[in-house]
């Protein structure tokens, strides 16, 4: 007995070091456990109390700056919500004259401000002020108004963490237009790789990247980037293609964040 | 005290990665200026305490900051606190005269270990993802820790 705690006291920096890398890869394994959701939730939240005002001081520095820009982008998107009303109109005159019948899902706008980035070379994160008490939960859709932002994967009661377009392991159903061709965007940062579109499809750079609607997190036709380079290697069928986000994630202040009424109320819309 | 101190500290590192980041990013690579930290820590307090402080810090870490894998960095850490505290204990210290080695060898593990996991499941080669993500963003952290030792001395016969 006295050798067992003499060799335990001996040997306590690698039991140490064991019990450390066993409780971690236990927790690696245990991801998708709730309990360790909710524990994420219950930090994110206690932090948020620390990180909202240190935030909004660096953040106040910036602003006037920021203020020309908007005053400018107001502007132009004035102009450009006034000829998307006229395409609606011509649009729904149109769909009448087909009888066309849709189901569409219906959000509601949350926004939220950004009091927290995490960059690095894999993983790209955003904390937002904005939790489960908004109606925030997984996989909730993140937008701005340059388009796609994230989704949430992880929301505490007043806070919640979103994945951003740019992060390694994030991955989008879209829709390259104008040629219709679809694909997967892998998250990247810099540029997206843009993968599963076939050889035989046309896509030009300068096409645009847009939501398809396949997936079940977001909806169809949200902006997502810019076509930058496309490239066919005879060993592959797929097109190489490279995407440049709209969205500028290290420039994010505030964001919107889509629920999805019928998921929340259990009401399908026809 | 001192671990008042340590807390404190970790406080500032991690408000600044998760505020400022944008403002200190060389490309897509920043510093991990938490792992400076434990680093000094493991320095001066050795291996047990190295190894305990970075599974705490990289926990904290992960569930504030970390996007997936929520573990990832406690496990990365508490090994850069063990190797640290291993290698400045009193006998290697004499075959390593210098922070400069077993700093930058915790480093790198520190984002070996992170890249290889991160990789795990997407189509990048881990070669291609250690020389552009790893490495780069180990020698940034090599670099101003090298800066902040030279200042903040961990062990004076060390350096």
């Amino acid at each position: 007995m006295t050798n067992f705690i003499s060799f335990i006291y001996n040997s306590r920096d690698y039991l140490t070091l064991f019990l450390a890398i066993f409780l971690s890869l236990f927790l690696i394994s245990s991801n998708d456990n709730p309990a360790v959701s909710s524990m994420r939730g219950i930090v994110l939240d206690s932090y948020r109390f620390i990180q909202k005002p240190i935030f909004t001081i660096s953040d106040l520095m910036k602003v006037r700056k920021e203020n020309k820009i908007i005053r400018r982008k107001n502007i132009e998107l004035s102009v450009m919500v006034s000829n998307l009303r006229e395409a609606r109109i011509e649009n729904e005159r149109l769909r009448n004259l087909l009888s066309f019948s849709e189901s569409k899902k219906v959000y509601e706008f949350v926004s939220s401000e950004v009091i927290g980035y995490n960059m690095g070379s894999f993983s790209n994160s955003i904390i937002l002020d904005a939790g489960l008490e908004k109606g925030i939960s997984k996989n909730t859709p993140v937008v701005n108004s340059d388009g796609v932002v994230g989704k949430v994967i992880d929301a505490g009661e007043k806070s919640s963490v979103v994945q951003l377009l740019d992060d390694q392991n994030f991955r989008i159903a879209v829709t390259i237009n104008p040629g219709g061709a679809n694909g997967i965007l892998h998250g990247n940062r810099g540029l997206s790789d843009l993968k599963e579109v076939p050889k035989g499809l046309m896509v030009t750079v300068g096409d645009t990247v847009v939501t398809s609607g396949y997936s079940d997190i977001y909806p169809i036709g949200l902006m997502v980037g810019i076509v930058r380079s496309v490239d066919e290697r005879p060993e592959y069928f797929f097109k190489d293609i490279k995407v440049k986000p709209f969205v500028t994630m290290a420039k994010l202040k505030e964001v919107l964040l889509l629920l999805d009424l019928n998921l929340n109320k259990g009401v399908t819309e026809k | 005290m001192k671990w008042i101190k340590y807390g404190v500290l970790f406080s500032i590192a991690l408000i600044i990665e998760s505020n400022l980041s944008w403002f200190y990013a060389i490309g897509n690579h920043t510093p991990d200026l938490i792992i400076i930290l434990l680093i000094y820590i493991a320095i001066k307090e050795g291996k047990i305490k190295g190894t305990s402080t970075g599974f705490t810090m990289g926990l904290i870490e992960d569930l504030i900051v970390s996007v997936s894998f929520l573990g990832l960095s406690s496990l990365t850490k508490c090994i850069t606190g063990f190797i640290m505290g291993y290698f400045t204990e009193s006998r290697r210290s004499r075959l390593f005269p210098g922070i400069m080695f077993p700093t930058s060898i915790g480093i790198i593990i520190n984002e070996f270990v992170r890249t290889m996991f991160r990789i795990a499941g997407t189509s990048e080669g881990i070669l291609s993802a250690m020389l552009t993500k790893a490495l780069p963003s180990s020698i940034y952290t090599f670099v101003i820790s090298l800066i902040i030792f030279s200042i903040f001395k961990p062990k004076e016969d060390l350096i």
